[in-house]
């Protein structure tokens, strides 16, 4: 899927698609926040079939989990939650989905109705920025200088909650003594109004998302029957 | 919602499903994938292009074989329209011509008519002759009206078709009588040799036979009037 090869003016990062409104998409989004500052690759060119795109290729690692990177990663992550919702819906929202995509993806997988449409039709209502939302090691380049956001594909319209619950996921503090100040630090660079609802509204999608993935990987019927508990789990919490 | 145990077998179930997976197959099928989504693009690609080609080409063909026709239809048309217009020349020199002989005959007659009514007695031995070419003019005294009348009547015709410099007072009258005959022969000589070929000539020959149209009635308002005075 994603080959790099040397052009001229450097090595370009050579990214395919099968779906060419992917392809659209990650390169739109890319631009727009190459354009407004935020560290990312700089996208070079998008091909005329809109299958692969060729971006600035960062000679780095993923990042290695230590605390001193949460910082320019919480400093990061506030900058581009804080631009306006009047231009991410002007230059992005086009191409951008929200939560009532991913929502219905997973009611439709794992058969919760109910409260869950409720949630996240709340959750699309409270919806004002751009997400990565998907904040893993894996997407965080780090070259020594700065510390790149990577693969922008699954990129929604929606909380700025969502990364956050992800990042303190990705860095191990989430339901430790740690969360909180995280939390705070966040607050402190981005803040927010309704801070608590939304995250704890995002913390719980984020937990019937591990649980969608899982079942995608659970092969042997342990398994399964162990992601089946936690389906029930769910809908016993979310009355549905 | 879900415990922290519960949470950590599914992340270990996804670990563990994503350390199953052969990666290097599952990025061979996925070029694969590709491959295959780009042949089928390219196919599609060059089946457009094909119809795009096909479809210029058509319109380019019609619009060829429309203007051809066109162009055809033009030629004829004009073909037509030329020969049209020298039928209709051709039909207007006739006509015209025809009146101009029917116009030498009259006048002929005229003549003749002049002369039997007012000489009837010494001409009347040439009154049964049919061809009224032949009319002894030389055997009408000199000096008399009729004479002078018919002088006058040849001066008048010649002056219309022949030349007006040429003194014909002196002419004696059977030498008028041929000038004339043969001025009119030459003009419709001239006539057939001016319009057979056909060209512009509704201008010129309207107009000429205008005036021979005025001087055929005029003539014949004169023949009417002697005829009716003979009458009397």
């Amino acid at each position: 899927m994603e080959t790099s090869t040397i052009r001229s003016g450097g090595i370009q990062y050579v990214k395919n698609f099968l779906d060419p409104k992917m392809a659209l998409k990650e390169f739109g989004v890319l631009s727009f926040l190459f354009g407004k500052g935020i560290s990312v690759p700089k996208p070079n060119f998008l091909n005329a079939n809109n299958t692969s795109f060729a971006m600035q290729y960062i000679q780095g690692e993923k990042i290695s989990g230590t605390e001193d990177e949460l910082e320019p990663i919480l400093k990061t992550m506030a900058k581009y939650h804080s631009i306006g919702a009047k231009d991410i819906k002007k230059y992005l929202k086009w191409f951008l989905p929200s939560y009532l995509d991913e929502g219905k993806l997973y009611s439709n997988k794992l058969g919760l109705n109910g409260n869950f449409k409720k949630m996240y039709k709340k959750m699309y209502d409270l919806s004002d920025c751009l997400v990565h939302n998907d904040l893993m090691d894996k997407n965080l380049m780090n070259d020594g200088k700065n510390i790149y956001f990577i693969d922008w594909g699954s990129a929604i319209y929606g909380m700025p909650q969502t990364d956050l619950v992800r990042i303190i996921t990705t860095f191990g503090k989430l339901d430790t003594p740690y969360e909180e100040t995280i939390k705070q630090k966040y607050n402190e660079l981005n803040p927010t109004k309704n801070f608590e609802e939304k995250y704890s509204l995002a913390k719980d999608f984020q937990e019937i998302k591990l649980v969608a993935k899982a079942m995608d990987f659970a092969t042997s019927p342990e398994n399964k029957k162990e992601v089946q508990k936690s389906i029930e789990l769910i809908r016993e919490k979310l009355k549905c | 919602m879900l415990t922290n145990d519960s949470k950590k077998k599914l992340i270990e179930i996804i670990k563990s499903g994503k350390d199953s997976v052969n990666y290097s197959e599952k990025q061979k099928k996925d070029n694969q994938k590709i491959e295959e989504y780009r042949k089928k693009r390219r196919s599609l690609d060059i089946f457009k292009f094909a119809i795009m080609y096909m479809v210029s080409l058509a319109i380019l063909g019609s619009g060829g074989v429309y203007l051809s026709q066109y162009f055809d239809h033009t030629k004829e048309y004009n073909q037509l329209k030329k020969r049209n217009q020298d039928l209709e020349c051709s039909v207007a020199v006739r006509s015209s011509l025809n009146s101009l002989d029917n116009f030498i005959q009259l006048l002929d007659k005229n003549i003749q008519m002049v002369n039997i009514n007012k000489n009837l007695e010494p001409f009347s031995n040439y009154l049964d002759q049919k061809d009224v070419d032949f009319a002894p003019y030389d055997k009408i005294p000199k000096g008399s009206p009729t004479y002078l009348e018919i002088k006058d009547n040849f001066i008048q015709a010649l002056k219309i078709n022949g030349k007006s410099d040429v003194n014909y007072d002196k002419m004696p009258l059977s030498q008028l009588a041929q000038l004339a005959r043969e001025e009119n022969k030459k003009q419709i000589s001239d006539l057939y040799k001016k319009y057979g070929k056909i060209t512009h000539i509704m201008g010129p020959m309207k107009a000429e036979l205008n005036k021979i149209e005025e001087i055929q009635k005029q003539n014949e308002n004169k023949l009417m009037e002697q005829n009716e005075n003979y009458k009397k």
